[in-house]
């Protein structure tokens, strides 16, 4: 329990070194497409490719991250962490936050 | 501590062998051996670019090397950091993300931070502050603390003293000495005065080959060039 509570604050604290490049995207999708298209009413069906779009950007921050910053992994590793439970945490966390970003704003609009 | 399940005599052996690695047209490691039980500090030398950095990331984990062996009291653990209290690595570069608070660090670690810096008052005023905060000495000094301090049965560390100050790098080598008792550590520096002392088995990394020197131990470190004759 304590390992896993550890994993989950380790994936945390990646996503934050992450964050501005995600949420950049994130707010860039939301606001650029997923607003105006609310607003003009053809956005109910959008919400599903955006999501498709927003999960592949995930591999070119991925890219990125790995060649701005290729030593970030050691604090990870020694929480017994992998790059994959790394970057499947934050992809997850990444979609759960845009996800819940869209469906705000569609209620907003509502 | 350690889950690992420990021998009649208490003590548990890291192995790493089949360590070939080649980049390019030059072959870096050449099926290497090593062992460390708990206990023991073990130091391995060697020039510069003769693959310690590489062999400790191999064992470590970090690093796929097909063929690499790492075993435990002769169970495989592959990648070895994925086991919980197995073992830690200090790296050459940042070990702690810079925004991170030494505190924040140690609680991740699992580490009580001032029994890791009892014997360093002037750090205890900087648990607080962010690692990207420290001057360098003193981030490499606390960095190397958390890992010491760290409930695993091997420690792994890539120069660690480089950068700290003499009079800390005297109590780093004590501590070190004093908490073999309860862990094997596998040392890697260029400060050889500092490191032969502590060491119970050395090995010297040379042309890809890994050789384990007993008695004049500086002698043939000059005999392989890595000391001036």
């Amino acid at each position: 329990m304590t390992n896993l509570a550890t994993q989950l604050q380790a994936i945390g604290l990646f996503y934050r070194s992450v964050a501005p490049f995600m949420l950049g995207i994130s707010g860039l999708m939301l606001l650029a497409v997923l607003l105006p298209a609310l607003r003009e009413g053809w956005g109910e069906g959008l919400l599903p490719a955006l999501m498709l779009t927003k999960l592949a950007t995930a591999p070119v921050v991925w890219y990125l991250s790995e060649q701005l910053r290729p030593g970030q992994y050691w604090f990870y590793f020694n929480l017994n962490v992998s790059r994959r439970r790394l970057w499947g945490g934050v992809v997850a966390l990444d979609a759960v936050l845009f996800l819940g970003g869209a469906l705000l704003l569609r209620a907003v609009l509502a | 501590m350690s889950k690992f399940h420990v021998n009649q005599s208490g003590v548990q052996v890291l192995e790493a062998d089949g360590i070939r690695i080649v980049f390019g047209q030059r072959q870096v490691l050449a099926s290497i051996y090593l062992q460390v039980q708990t206990g023991q500090i073990v130091g391995l030398l060697g020039r510069n670019g003769s693959g310690k950095s590489v062999l400790l990331q191999t064992i470590f984990g970090a690093r796929a090397v097909a063929d690499a062996s790492v075993r435990v009291n002769g169970r495989r653990v592959v990648p070895a950091f994925r086991e919980p209290g197995l073992l830690n690595y200090l790296p050459q570069e940042a070990l702690v993300p810079p925004s991170l608070s030494l505190a924040k660090a140690a609680r991740l670690l699992g580490v009580d931070v001032d029994q890791a810096t009892a014997r360093f008052p002037e750090l205890r005023s900087q648990l607080g502050k962010r690692v990207g905060e420290l001057s360098g000495g003193s981030a490499r000094l606390v960095q190397a603390l958390l890992l010491l301090h760290q409930p695993t049965a091997f420690s792994l560390f890539d120069e660690p003293f480089s950068g700290v100050m003499p009079v800390h790098v005297e109590t780093l080598a004590e501590e070190m000495q004093r908490l073999k008792s309860r862990k094997g550590l596998l040392i890697t520096d260029h400060r050889y005065a500092e490191v032969l002392p502590l060491c119970d088995v050395v090995y010297l990394l040379h042309q890809g080959r890994l050789l384990k020197l007993e008695g004049d131990v500086r002698g043939q470190l000059r005999d392989h060039g890595y000391l001036a004759a």
